[in-house]
């Protein structure tokens, strides 16, 4: 087998890496002795990529049960006197941020990154979050590449960084920035890593009680201070252009890029002096004095919220500067950057022209737009999720058309949580009622059991479930919290790319573990009514959630089907032929049922006959079942 | 020796599974062999589910992200005709579209969908004749005997359009070192059998 150039033992190669793959490479480069994360899209590919690396070049990692424990084992590390990073997506931090906040107090050993991948334009997030602010709450340095390139390089000193400034650091990533492919020149990997650390009795240093944390936290101030001297003379920060121009852009990680296309575009790179930071946080405030002195007026670029412009505002303020200096004037708060923002922004600012024909683009636009419709994200065929959202809707259907009910009940309440599953959202299934974070189905349910009248089902995925979905389980049997709740177990991490979890009995190297059962977790819960189901087997389904309801207390499904696509990979290797669906002309009605109530995307309407789509239809039957086809006109072969 | 172009803009669409990645793979190790920088955006995430797929590759002496501007792309390597169109905006005029005609319709319970021919048609009224490169990718990389060469297939056509600005020798070395060993040869063969498709329009 050959290497893959990731891995490759060969300083000075040329290489095109992931971004993501490049932020792991360097932080091997760097010294990295053990790494945990929790996967979650822009960020999982730096995981997976140190899973590998840690293979070939001997060191821990681990895919942990949520951010906390990720940010937990990692803080471990570096107490121990290792270096190590903890890697998740931008909202991952609102989980990792506990240990985190209590953590920066104290006096690290081992250099530790915490990298965050943004999500500006929420490609894949429900928030844009800027997690900046949490640096700036927790005296963490925040580095900020450009390019693919530039965070390589990032990855590489951090820890030296770290443990220089006795700091944990930020890295902040971004979608664009993790998933662009880029040439990177490969540096050294040392083959000789001391993966065991020691640990060293200091309750002063390791625990924050008042009498502790009082220092700590003064040390954590003047520690700060100190690296924010350091700042004007660190490689990722400096001015370039012209001295003698007027105007003045400063830049923030992947803005610097955007700002100089924009301005050669523009005709305008000239006579725009940029100061390009590689930190946000703290500011080279030598650097900044030099450019407001030179300069007439600033606009500062940065994409989300504007922390750059207002700590640059406040010290010219007190510095005694009274030029203009703009940011969000200009440029939005929302939404990603792009060249074409900047464009728009810079012409603005620097009172010129956006050079470009935005009513021809304009206009192509419409055109395209009314030509072709969007093709939504929605559950794959195949997918369990379908056959427990369209049985859930059925019960429902049924429970408002039951005239014997004693309250006349016009809806069952379907929170949901974050996963594949959150498709359920998508026509015609129309089953995901609210969506806020990890976890947040069952806890979301539990307020609504005492809040409303309607009967709850609320849906929780497998990785989920064991990410944050057991305190609020126990808090419904506690507080006896008359829900339903579905747990969609289909055996894997399947919106990030299948990475395992505690209930798949295997580890992130693949190594066999103890495989935690879900029953037994909600059993010792105190969970009195616990089902386990076929989600093929829609018909079962629907009879079981309808007595889950008349259950007075948490009652818990637990609906269990490996992912089709995992499954349809293993049959592949196999050379197993896939079986098809089929209609039957004679028995079809053309109810369109499994069209537009079932929804599986192999099916489709041509000349007013249902079809099946053979290149997409893996034969899971599902659509087979007499709850979808009362008629047994679909028949799988 | 070639003079270093400032930078070009490639835009691959299609839906996932389609082997739009390793495309980009191969455009971007035969850039960097040139001595260019490369950026390849690249949308994750959602391909598996039967979502828009679309790459992003720019390379050049003097670039510095990933992002295109709208309206500036050279060279559009469609995999399928919505996904294709979808792109269009992000064109600028005089751009070649090299295309495989065939269309996946995208779910919808109700509405119509899109037909192809008028898609067809609006591409043809858009583009120049000789600027539109219409290759049966699928057809070919089937006749070759595997669906998932139909990208070299494409990459082929897009050579012989004259577009891409990277000498056919270049691309050829970049699919060899880029395949596992395996693959090489059925995927020179489909980079062939494009190049010449086009030769015999």
């Amino acid at each position: 087998m050959s290497v893959p150039d990731l891995e490759l033992d060969a300083p000075g190669k040329k290489v095109i890496l992931l971004g993501n793959e490049a932020l792991a490479r360097g932080f091997v480069e760097g010294g990295l002795q053990l790494a945990a994360a929790y996967p979650g899209t822009p960020s999982t590919e730096i995981m997976e990529s140190l899973i590998h690396l840690g293979q070939r070049y001997k060191f821990y990692t681990e895919w942990s049960v949520n951010e906390k424990v990720a940010a937990e084992v990692s803080i471990a590390g570096s107490m121990a006197g290792l270096r190590t990073v903890c890697t998740m997506k931008g909202v991952g931090v609102n989980v990792a941020s506990e240990p985190f906040q209590a953590f920066t107090y104290m006096d690290l050993r081992g250099g530790i990154a915490l990298v965050t991948a943004d999500d500006p334009g929420l490609h894949s997030s429900h928030t844009e979050q800027d997690n900046r602010y949490y640096a700036l709450q927790m005296y963490m340095p925040v580095l900020e590449p450009y390019d693919a390139q530039e965070g390589h390089a990032m990855a590489r000193q951090i820890f030296d960084l770290s443990e220089t400034w006795c700091r944990p650091v930020m890295l902040r990533s971004s979608t664009r920035l993790g998933h662009t492919s880029a040439n990177i020149s490969l540096g050294k990997i040392s083959k000789t890593r001391k993966n065991l650390g020691d640990f060293q009795r200091d309750p002063s240093r390791w625990v924050n009680l008042p009498m502790n944390a009082r220092k700590m936290r003064k040390n954590m101030i003047t520690r700060m201070d100190k690296v924010t001297k350091e700042m004007d003379d660190l490689e990722f920060n400096w001015l370039e252009g012209d001295p003698d121009a007027l105007e003045g852009v400063i830049t923030t990680g992947i803005t610097y890029g955007y700002t100089k296309e924009a301005l050669e575009i523009l005709d305008l790179k000239d006579s725009v002096r940029i100061l390009k930071l590689g930190l946000s946080y703290p500011l080279p405030y030598k650097l900044i004095e030099e450019l407001l002195t030179d300069c007439e007026r600033v606009l500062v670029v940065e994409e989300v919220e504007p922390i750059v412009e207002r700590f640059v505002t406040s010290f010219a303020q007190q510095r005694g500067f009274t030029l203009p200096i703009h940011g969000k004037k200009y440029l939005p708060r929302d939404g990603e950057y792009s060249i074409d923002i900047m464009l728009a922004g810079l012409a603005k600012f620097l009172g010129s022209k956006d050079p470009v024909d935005r009513k021809r683009i304009e206009n192509v636009t419409a055109q395209v737009q009314a030509l072709v419709p969007p093709r939504l994200p929605i559950l794959c065929p195949g997918c369990m999720h379908r056959g427990i959202f369209y049985a859930m809707k059925k019960v429902e259907k049924k429970l408002i058309k039951d005239k014997d009910q004693k309250k006349k009940l016009h809806q069952i309440v379907m929170p949901s949580d974050i996963g594949c599953y959150t498709l359920g959202y998508q026509p015609p299934l129309h089953a995901v009622d609210t969506h806020l974070c990890m976890g947040a189905s069952i806890g979301v349910s539990n307020g609504f059991a005492h809040a409303i009248p309607d009967p709850i089902i609320c849906t929780i995925g497998d990785s989920t479930f064991f990410h944050a979905g057991i305190p609020p389980l126990i808090n419904a049997v506690f507080n006896t919290s008359n829900i339903t709740i579905m747990i969609l177990d289909n055996r894997t991490t399947a919106m990030t790319g299948y990475q395992p979890h505690p209930g798949t009995g295997v580890q992130a190297c693949g190594e066999t573990t103890k495989c935690v059962q879900i029953e037994e977790i909600v059993k010792a819960c105190g969970v009195e009514f616990i089902e386990v189901v076929d989600p093929y087997n829609i018909t079962n389904s629907i009879k079981i959630i309808e007595s889950a309801l008349k259950f007075p207390k948490p009652a818990v499904i637990i609906a269990r089907r490996s992912c089709r696509m995992l499954e349809l990979r293993d049959r592949l290797k196999r050379g197993e032929p896939l079986p098809n669906a089929e209609i039957d002309r004679e028995l079809c009605t053309k109810c369109k049922v499994c069209l537009t109530q079932f929804g599986c995307p192999a099916i489709y309407l041509d000349n007013g006959e249902i079809e099946i789509d053979t290149s997409l239809c893996n034969g899971c039957g599902m659509c087979t079942d007499i709850s979808v086809c009362k008629f047994k006109a679909i028949s799988i072969k | 020796m070639v003079e270093k172009i400032k930078s070009y803009q490639t835009i691959l669409a299609g839906v996932g599974g389609q082997g739009i990645i390793y495309l980009n793979r191969v455009i971007g190790r035969a850039s960097m062999d040139l001595g260019y920088k490369v950026y390849c955006l690249e949308e994750h995430g959602m391909a598996r589910r039967g979502g828009s797929v679309a790459s992003y590759l720019r390379f050049g002496r003097d670039i510095y992200t990933p992002v295109i501007p709208m309206g500036t792309g050279d060279l559009l390597i469609g995999f399928e005709i919505i996904e294709t169109v979808r792109q269009v905006p992000f064109l600028q005029d005089d751009a070649t579209i090299v295309l495989n005609p065939q269309i996946i319709q995208p779910f919808i319970t109700k509405g119509e969908y899109p037909n192809k021919d008028k898609l067809l048609k609006y591409l043809k009224n858009s583009y120049k004749h000789e600027r539109l490169v219409i290759v049966s990718a699928a057809e070919i990389a089937a006749e070759l005997g595997s669906g998932i060469i139909m990208n070299m297939v494409l990459l082929g056509a897009a050579s012989a359009s004259g577009s891409l600005p990277i000498p056919k020798p270049k691309l050829i070395s970049a699919i060899k070192n880029t395949s596992l060993p395996q693959y090489a040869k059925i995927n020179l063969d489909a980079f062939e059998r494009g190049f010449e498709s086009v030769g015999s329009v």
